[in-house]
């Protein structure tokens, strides 16, 4: 318990050395170019906290994060769940199968357009895109981590008398678990990219829409705070799911 | 408890179907050990898992308690190779599972396991997960797991063939022990002739391969006067020092000849 810990704090001390080092490079890079587009970290930072106390990033904050978290309530139960399914009946994959390996490499942001058209300029359309983005990544893991789950681990718990529910339930679902994560790690750093772009098209709210406004605007540190708003964003969902997994998959752990 | 009744094995292959086991005969009664014994590809792994209700032979009958194993059974329990625990969940839950899936209340859960791990020496490691224990302890944990089920039949897929030797005769003792005091039929499969010898009262020699036949049976020739009728006779002659004794050599050398003859 002791060691774990230690190891922890270790780990949050180089992280946050990590960090200062990034912020050193900026400021170094700033003082180099001495250009207006490119502040020193301390203006960047100074305007994200006027503008966390004006409020005036949080509304685009806010409405990025709930566009992010709506796309991911809806596509990952349901694409976990599909992903499950597809991973241990054949006869449902063969159905599922061919479609992933067709639509899966497609680049999603490339339908965007005829995402709008189909559900107009709102909410609607940025979360069903992220939303796609989320559901392809995650059905593809989760079948694939669904497949490799030991057959002597399944005809286990099936000796024991378990029913169809109580496999998933006992089974499938906690050896997957792992890859839904990873899944959702990765299908989140692409969905926040993808988040980006569809701000920026044709939208008033979210930090997409804010760092391209800002820039138009030439008004360089409040690019810059929204910038790193978002980057923040990114990190807290990783921050979230890494505690989620330690909580998840203590199992995993060696120590 | 258990007969097997013309047991015959198909599955398709590349080929054509593949003919796994053919005519497979047996009677094992209540309360006694019997052993299956062949060579790798023999096809015991399959009829354990036809006996334990996992797999439907293609032709004849595999019946436990009277009745046809056409599915997984309460009272039957299995135990695997590979200890096949699982790995998400601690000792306890594990050795929990077979109630809660059951239905049973928590109360009882937790208190039918604490028991079992005490008996099986395993109470400290409760809160381990798997991948922390040996080996050994995992098919502790594994026949604890077993045993929370309240099996009156255990068929057991070579289970100790992945442990060193001392570690393995432990676990025959433990087992040989928890079957007297619970007395369950079991049915071993096996390649190890000293398992065999040691734990069965009887043996089915087993021999070929697609399909796998058996050869022969092979009981231990034991003295009635040696303490009545039934398996507690056998089970009375079976402790550590019958490891050394003339008896379990000439046993041991008959399924030898026997696995000789038909391989």
């Amino acid at each position: 318990m002791k060691a774990r810990r230690g190891t922890s704090l270790l780990g949050a001390a180089r992280t946050a050395a990590a960090f200062a080092a990034l912020l050193a490079i900026w400021a170094i890079a700033a003082a180099v170019v001495q250009r207006p587009f490119l502040p020193p970290p301390g203006a960047a930072f100074a305007r994200l906290a006027s503008d966390a106390a004006t409020l005036a990033l949080a509304r685009h904050l806010a409405a990025s994060a709930g566009r992010i978290g709506l796309a991911l309530l809806i596509a990952a139960p349901t694409a976990a769940a599909l992903g499950l399914a597809a991973g241990r009946s054949k006869g449902l994959d063969s159905l599922v199968s061919p479609f992933v390996y067709i639509l899966h490499p497609l680049p999603k942001i490339a339908f965007l357009p005829v995402i709008m058209l189909f559900l107009g300029l709102d909410d609607a359309a940025k979360v069903f895109l992220i939303g796609l983005i989320i559901f392809g990544q995650i059905l593809v893991t989760c079948r694939d981590a669904a497949r490799a789950v030991p057959e002597a681990l399944v005809e286990s718990v099936r000796a024991l008398g378990a029913t169809r529910l109580q496999l998933v339930r006992h089974v499938i679902a906690p050896a997957t678990l792992p890859a839904f994560l990873s899944a959702l790690r990765v299908g989140l750093g692409t969905s926040i990219a993808v988040l980006f772009m569809a701000e920026t098209f044709a939208s008033e709210s979210g930090l997409g829409w804010y760092i391209v406004d800002s820039l138009t605007r030439v008004d360089y540190p409040g690019m810059y705070a929204a910038i790193v708003a978002l980057s923040g964003l990114a990190l807290a969902c990783y921050l979230a799911l890494d505690a989620i997994e330690a909580r998840a998959c203590r199992w995993r752990r060696t120590d | 408890m258990v007969r097997l009744e013309g047991v015959c094995l198909e599955y398709p292959g590349p080929s054509g179907p593949v003919r796994a086991l053919e005519g497979i005969d047996a009677r094992v009664p209540a309360g006694s050990i019997a052993a299956f014994i062949g060579p790798s590809g023999c096809g015991k792994t399959s009829l354990a898992r036809i006996v334990a209700g996992l797999r439907r032979p293609s032709r004849g009958r595999a019946l436990v308690a009277g009745e046809e194993a056409l599915a997984p059974r309460r009272g039957t329990a299995m135990i695997f190779q590979d200890y096949a625990l699982l790995p998400w969940k601690t000792v306890s839950a594990n050795v929990e599972l077979p109630m809660l899936l059951g239905g049973a209340p928590s109360r009882e859960r937790r208190a039918r396991s604490r028991d079992l791990l005490e008996e099986l020496g395993l109470s400290e490691f409760a809160a381990f997960y798997p991948a922390r224990l040996s080996g050994g302890m995992r098919q502790r944990v594994a026949l604890a797991r077993a045993f929370a089920q309240e099996p009156d039949l255990l068929v057991m897929d070579e289970p100790f063939s992945s442990l060193d030797e001392l570690t393995r005769e432990s676990m025959q003792e433990l087992l040989l022990d928890l079957h007297r005091k619970r007395g369950a039929t079991v049915l071993i499969v096996t390649h190890s002739i000293e398992e065999a010898a040691y734990l069965a009262d009887a043996v089915y020699v087993m021999r070929g391969r697609n399909p796998g036949r058996v050869a022969a049976r092979i009981a231990p020739r034991t003295e009635p006067a040696a303490g009545g009728a039934g398996a507690p006779r056998c089970a009375a002659i079976r402790s550590p020092s019958y490891r050394g004794e003339e008896a379990f050599f000439g046993y041991a050398s008959a399924i030898r000849r026997a696995l000789e003859r038909g391989g």
